[in-house]
């Protein structure tokens, strides 16, 4: 061939992180690219590993609660409440109802909290920086709340084997509610302007549309999964005092970009109602049982639904203060395969949001 | 969001002017460790149960020391005290003298320190980093 001749052009491969200025987290894709259009996705986690995991059995099982919660800094109580929740199922304890209820209210928190940041990182990927501002100044006042009741901003602190470790007063639980009106509000109008405003909605709708079958069939979880149209949240299984509440899975049908944010802004407002629900007949009484002694011979597993879904909590102990084995199947770990299906076909400048709308926590997937 | 814009004129910043105006702490905000340490007995199970291992205990030499910059406020060390000597304060350690390197790290020591007598006198304030 002549250097007069051009070769036909061939797939390019992009090399798409694991620095990237939407990525929060390291995530490495190389994406095999025909023209502008992704015809593939390869992705690579591996740069935040650890070894979290392995710590259980270093690290009295009480006390390695502290680290579960430091395996994400956004879903940090859902991760130490988890373990907790293992172990208890392994020790058979029930936590009193005020533990539960408190333990709903701050998950809850979590997810607003989760959420709002979600939407600013994800209209910051759309570089709608306003938007961007106004969403975390809401959130602000869900982290100080977090503060007040349970002690940290972003790593509570306050789960406990055998129960919650805070007790904030129904006066300052009160006045949490009181406090975060006008996030509610605030909620609402920027719900309206992920729906309405036109540079969204060119950028989020008809982006990114993963299928009901494929959603399902690739396992996606979360907010990811209820996007496509599938109603599964883990919370209708009653954990903490999800059973006493009453609130709506929020689901979506179109399954690309705005579907997803769009479920994630409605949650918002749903979790606010649980939180109303939770205040509202929070019962007296202690909020921890005392534990005491080595664990049994077994193993054990829960489930419960974080703000970006499903996560799985498996313990197994050999009679020792050291449990043996401590497994987390994190909701992002869940979503990489939907991911990759979103991706594929989209054009490169729509990458970063496709990425976003998953909402990737790459910390907790390598823990 | 056009509305927004134009009101943001007209509004105060959403920002505080720090370090002029500082949001006071929560009663509940878990701002440094704490220890009374003439109550101490210089056990090591905070040292034992920290999961950061800040904490570093030398029954021989009568020596307390905590690490702040390793500590990371989870509390595990209250709940194992078994004479409650320690204790969560809600405001945060200040920042480090970088002048004097181990300021990061606090001390206590038996020799400055003496233990109190028995039966426990009232817990006298120790100064702290």
């Amino acid at each position: 061939m002549s250097a007069h001749e051009k070769a036909a052009p061939g797939p390019t491969v992009i090399p798409f992180g694991p620095q990237h200025p939407v990525l929060p987290e390291p995530l490495h894709f190389d994406l095999v690219l025909q023209d502008e259009k992704v015809i593939d996705a390869i992705p690579q986690i591996g740069y935040i590993h650890r070894g979290l995991e392995l710590l259980v059995d270093k690290r009295d099982y009480l006390d390695y609660v502290h680290v579960a919660e430091r395996i994400c800094g956004i879903c940090s109580f859902m991760h130490g409440m988890g373990y907790c929740e293992a172990v208890e199922t392994l020790l058979g304890i029930t936590v009193p109802d005020r533990g539960r209820w408190l333990r709903t209210f701050w998950c809850e928190l979590e997810r607003v909290h989760s959420h709002l940041l979600w939407l600013g990182l994800g209209a910051d990927s759309l570089g709608f920086e306003n938007l961007f501002m106004a969403a975390w100044r809401a959130r602000e006042t869900v982290v100080d709340v977090a503060e007040e009741t349970a002690g940290g901003r972003v790593i509570f602190g306050s789960a406990l084997v055998g129960g919650v470790s805070k007790d904030p007063s129904d006066e300052t639980l009160k006045r949490c509610i009181a406090a975060m009106k006008p996030v509610r509000a605030e909620t609402l109008r920027l719900a309206n302007v992920v729906m309405n405003e036109s540079t969204v909605r060119h950028r989020f709708e008809g982006v990114g549309v993963l299928s009901k079958e494929m959603a399902y069939a690739l396992g996606a979880v979360g907010p990811m999964l209820r996007a496509s149209g599938v109603d599964y949240d883990v919370r209708r299984r009653g954990y903490a005092a999800y059973a006493e509440v009453d609130f709506e899975t929020v689901t979506e049908t179109a399954g690309d970009c705005m579907a997803r944010a769009l479920v994630r802004v409605r949650e918002i407002e749903q979790s606010f109602h649980i939180m109303d629900q939770i205040v509202a007949t929070m019962p007296s009484g202690p909020v921890a049982v005392p534990v005491k002694g080595m664990p049994p011979v077994g193993e054990a597993w829960v489930r419960l639904e974080q703000p970006r879904g499903e996560v799985l909590y498996y313990v197994r102990s050999n009679g020792t203060r050291n449990l043996e084995r401590f497994r987390v199947r994190t909701p992002t770990f869940a979503n990489v395969p939907a991911m990759v299906e979103a991706v594929r076909g989209a054009s490169l400048a729509d990458v970063p949001n496709i990425i976003l709308t998953i909402d990737p926590c790459i910390s907790c997937t390598e823990r | 969001m056009a509305r927004t814009a134009f009101r943001n004129f007209f509004t105060k910043p959403a920002t505080r002017r720090y370090p002029f105006v500082v949001r006071p702490v929560f009663e509940a905000t878990r701002g440094r460790i704490l220890n009374d340490f003439p109550k101490c007995i210089l056990c090591s199970m905070c040292a034992k149960h920290c999961p950061a291992n800040a904490i570093v205990v030398d029954k021989a030499a009568g020596l307390w020391r905590i690490d702040r910059f390793a500590c990371v406020i989870c509390g595990a060390c209250i709940r194992a005290c078994p004479v409650k000597c320690l204790a969560m304060s809600n405001e945060r350690a200040k920042g480090i003298d970088f002048s004097d390197i181990p300021g990061r790290t606090h001390e206590h020591n038996r020799a400055t320190e003496p233990a109190a007598p028995k039966p426990a006198a009232p817990a006298a304030g120790t100064p702290n980093a």
